[in-house]
């Protein structure tokens, strides 16, 4: 798959992941990797992008005497993810338009 | 635990370009994935492996950041540091023992040889222009002869000294820019060393 359509992805894929609930980096990973896989290196600049743009918070507790950070969505997360879903109905729409050879 | 600080120290040298505040945030994202991966029952050195060097791991930290991870734009001692940390102690003694003996030297002479360049201009620059004065000397000399009475010898004299004037003028002043832009050549090179040392 082309590497920035995929990069749009990954965001939305850890969004979506992060709408059950509350996860920290491992975890995020391992969840993923059934479906998609992404390496560390390309987890981290992911939430860090997601913590600036306002789509997760961080909140930081101990875990077996060292500290962990998790990550929140909050409700413009959530948003993003509709707008995706929506983005995404059109382009199914369009790829029905190109499958069907230039008609509907 | 010596593999995860070694990885993880890369990781912080690497991102030297970062603020510190950065750095850190990316150093403790990964140390708790690599501990997370250590309790899942993967060992140190799998894991380490399986993360790549830290060097390419921080080249994608800093291009997401649009910063860019030049490693020529390393200054000459972290290119030093970094090829001496992947040398046995042994040859990093013996190396560094070469360099003293016989850079230092080299160095040493070069900058002798360009300095005495230098002031050899300058010396033959100061020659001319003590030679054009005596020459003016002796142009008014050679007047206040002809007028008191050796006229053919000073008209003569006057001459060769007007000509003599005009030649060492002219080689003045090309002493004068030879040893101009030989001395603003040594400051250049002065000041090459000098950031050569210093560029971060």
């Amino acid at each position: 798959m082309d590497t920035q359509l995929k990069r749009g992805l990954l965001d939305v894929c850890v969004l979506s992941v992060l709408s059950k609930g509350e996860s920290y980096g491992y975890k995020i990973i391992s969840d993923l990797s059934s479906h998609i896989l992404i390496s560390e290196s390309t987890l981290y600049p992911i939430l860090k992008k997601l913590e600036q743009t306002g789509c997760v918070t961080t909140r930081k507790a101990e875990h077996n005497g060292r500290l962990r950070k998790y990550y929140i969505i909050t409700a413009m997360g959530k948003e993003r993810i509709k707008e995706f879903l929506t983005d995404m109905q059109e382009f199914l729409d369009v790829h029905e338009f190109i499958r069907q050879g230039g008609s509907l | 635990m010596k593999l995860k600080e070694k990885w993880l120290k890369g990781l912080n040298r690497a991102l030297y370009k970062m603020p510190k505040d950065e750095r850190l945030k990316a150093t403790e994202f990964y140390l708790e994935l690599i501990d997370d991966k250590i309790e899942s029952g993967e060992g140190e050195a799998s894991v380490i492996e399986s993360l790549g060097s830290p060097q390419d791991v921080a080249k994608k930290i800093l291009d997401e950041n649009g910063i860019k991870y030049n490693r020529a734009n390393k200054n000459v001692g972290e290119k030093i540091v970094e090829t001496a940390s992947k040398l046995p102690l042994w040859a990093v003694i013996i190396i560094g023992f070469f360099a003293v003996a016989v850079g230092l030297p080299v160095v040493i002479g070069l900058g002798a040889a360009l300095l005495s360049v230098v002031v050899t201009f300058w010396a033959v620059f100061g020659a001319m222009v003590g030679s054009a004065v005596g020459c003016v000397v002796a142009i008014f000399v050679s007047i206040i002869l002809g007028i008191v009475g050796f006229v053919s010898n000073g008209v003569a004299f006057v001459g060769a000294c007007i000509l003599g004037l005009g030649v060492t003028m002219i080689l003045a002043v090309g002493f004068w820019y030879l040893a101009t832009y030989t001395t603003e050549f040594t400051v250049y090179v002065c000041k090459k060393l000098g950031k050569g040392g210093k560029k971060a």
